[in-house]
């Protein structure tokens, strides 16, 4: 367990001083001039376009770093050798798996908070008022970060960068996707076709149910059932995912 | 202090065709103590069997059998050894001493030791000054320095280094020579890879040679200038080639 905190900790200590929290103020400015412009050109409601528009560029920026970041975070260590020095000490694979997840989880979470405080100034700013569904909409946003960051380690540990970086894309689509096809497939008598939806519905997870912008558009509360169930659902599938990925991590010859 | 026994490795290098084989049956023993060079031309196998001495890459067949000096099992088998990788890379973001700290952390060094340590091995391998800056800004031999400050800083009783001295200037080589010099006389054992010949004649005490993924001798630098007398190590490896 010290083994994963001391991992994550120069993980996180690394890429802070990377050029991402740069990147994160570059979009951070970004998105308060759009939220500007978008709620500049609504008649009547401007704050629930500023929100809008700000949990979705904070939700799209936090995918685009867990992609390309948690793709680069375990091929780099492998491409350029870092890690021979750092498994040549008294630590378990696994617990270098879950250090350096955890260390980018942060930088995560640190893009979510930086991008969430600028949304609600400018929310604020324009008289909106405080729900706490606004608080439940962006830690679902910083959960389906972490997850899709997850599925882009899994990727990078098995396949190279590029073909990483587009399957870990096609995982986030068809993830919000495939409820619908789902749906609408019901009616089709294509059986192979039927099945292979069928299978991708119980593989992806339904991204969908992650989120929850629409409740604080629309100003509704949360169910706390369905906050349970989500919380719940994207655990398992955590755990799942971390533990295929220990697997494989385990076994690969790092030559 | 480590035994080696019948270790083969193959690489797929193609998908169709033939794998590659890096290791072929490969045994020997690395007696403790000593310092105990590892020759071999370049592709010999030294850094395929150094990274599964490491744990890096599986053998296919064969096993590392460690001293129980070192340790009942992995882990505590790697808190006794310091490792330094052929061009080592680092990361560039943080400084030497976050690096170092890192490493130390890891290997559960306390912060008094650590500090201590530090200076000692940084003001040893003349590294000391650029601790605080990041390491993107160090040349090739300064992070070979820092290598060896970060590799000796648990005070390990086996080091093992891959190709320690092909980075250095000729006062860095002489340095690092010196460093393994008195490494030895504090009784570590250290295992370092090299194809410079005289390197292992000037500082080792035991040989170990590979060739083509094969074992050519093991023994005694004094029992093999010994048997061929008036030849130098060179001449003698360089027939040894010749005739497998």
């Amino acid at each position: 367990m010290l083994n994963i905190f001391i991992v994550a900790k120069y993980t996180y200590r690394e890429l802070l001083k990377s050029k991402i929290l740069l990147n994160v103020v570059i979009v951070g400015v970004f998105l308060s001039l759009l939220s500007f412009v978008a709620a500049e050109f609504t008649f009547g409601v401007p704050e629930r376009v500023a929100i809008d528009f700000g949990l979705g560029i904070s939700s799209v920026s936090s995918i685009i770093i867990a992609i390309f970041m948690g793709v680069g975070l375990m091929k780099n260590e492998m491409e350029s050798r870092t890690l021979y020095m750092v498994l040549a000490k008294p630590i378990k694979r696994y617990e270098f798996l879950l250090g350096k997840f955890f260390g980018l989880q942060l930088i995560l979470f640190l893009n979510v908070f930086i991008m969430s405080v600028l949304t609600l100034f400018y929310y604020f700013f324009l008289g909106g008022i405080f729900s706490k569904v606004i608080i439940y909409a962006v830690f679902y946003i910083f959960l389906e970060a972490s997850l899709i960051l997850l599925v882009a380690i899994f990727f990078s540990l098995i396949s190279n960068a590029v073909l990483s970086v587009i399957f870990t894309l096609s995982f986030y689509v068809s993830s919000y996707a495939i409820a619908e096809v789902q749906n609408m497939i019901q009616a089709e008598s294509n059986i192979i076709l039927s099945f292979v939806v069928k299978l991708l519905y119980y593989v992806l997870p339904d991204l969908g149910k992650l989120n929850v912008k629409q409740f604080v558009i629309y100003q509704q509360d949360l169910p706390m059932d369905f906050f349970i169930k989500t919380l719940s659902y994207s655990f398992i599938y955590f755990l799942i995912l971390l533990i295929i990925s220990s697997m494989i991590f385990e076994k690969k010859n790092l030559d | 202090m480590i035994q080696i026994k019948n270790i083969s490795k193959k690489f797929k290098t193609e998908l169709i065709g033939q794998p590659f084989l890096a290791l072929n049956q490969v045994s020997f023993s690395i007696p403790e103590n000593q310092v105990v060079g590892f020759l071999g031309a370049n592709g010999a196998g030294k850094t395929t069997l150094i990274k599964i001495i490491m744990g890096f890459i599986f053998a296919d067949a064969g096993d590392v059998i460690f001293n129980s000096r070192l340790g009942s099992n992995k882990f505590e088998v790697l808190k006794n050894i310091g490792y330094l990788p052929e061009r080592p890379y680092y990361y560039p973001s943080l400084t030497g001493l976050e690096f170092i700290s890192y490493l130390s952390e890891l290997s559960k060094v306390d912060k008094i030791t650590l500090n201590k340590r530090v200076k000692i091995l940084s003001e040893q391998f003349k590294i000391d000054f650029a601790l605080k800056r990041k390491i993107r800004t160090y040349s090739k031999g300064m992070l070979q320095r820092l290598g060896f400050v970060a590799t000796l800083i648990h005070d390990p009783q086996l080091i093992i280094y891959d190709e320690p001295l092909s980075g250095l200037d000729p006062v860095g080589r002489k340095e690092l020579k010196n460093s393994l010099i008195e490494l030895s006389s504090l009784k570590k054992t250290i295992f370092f890879s090299t194809h410079v010949i005289s390197d292992v004649e000037e500082i080792c005490q035991y040989a170990v040679c590979l060739n083509n993924g094969k074992l050519l001798f093991e023994g005694t630098v004094q029992s093999l200038l010994q048997k061929h007398m008036g030849e130098n190590l060179e001449n003698i490896i360089y027939n040894y080639q010749d005739k497998n």
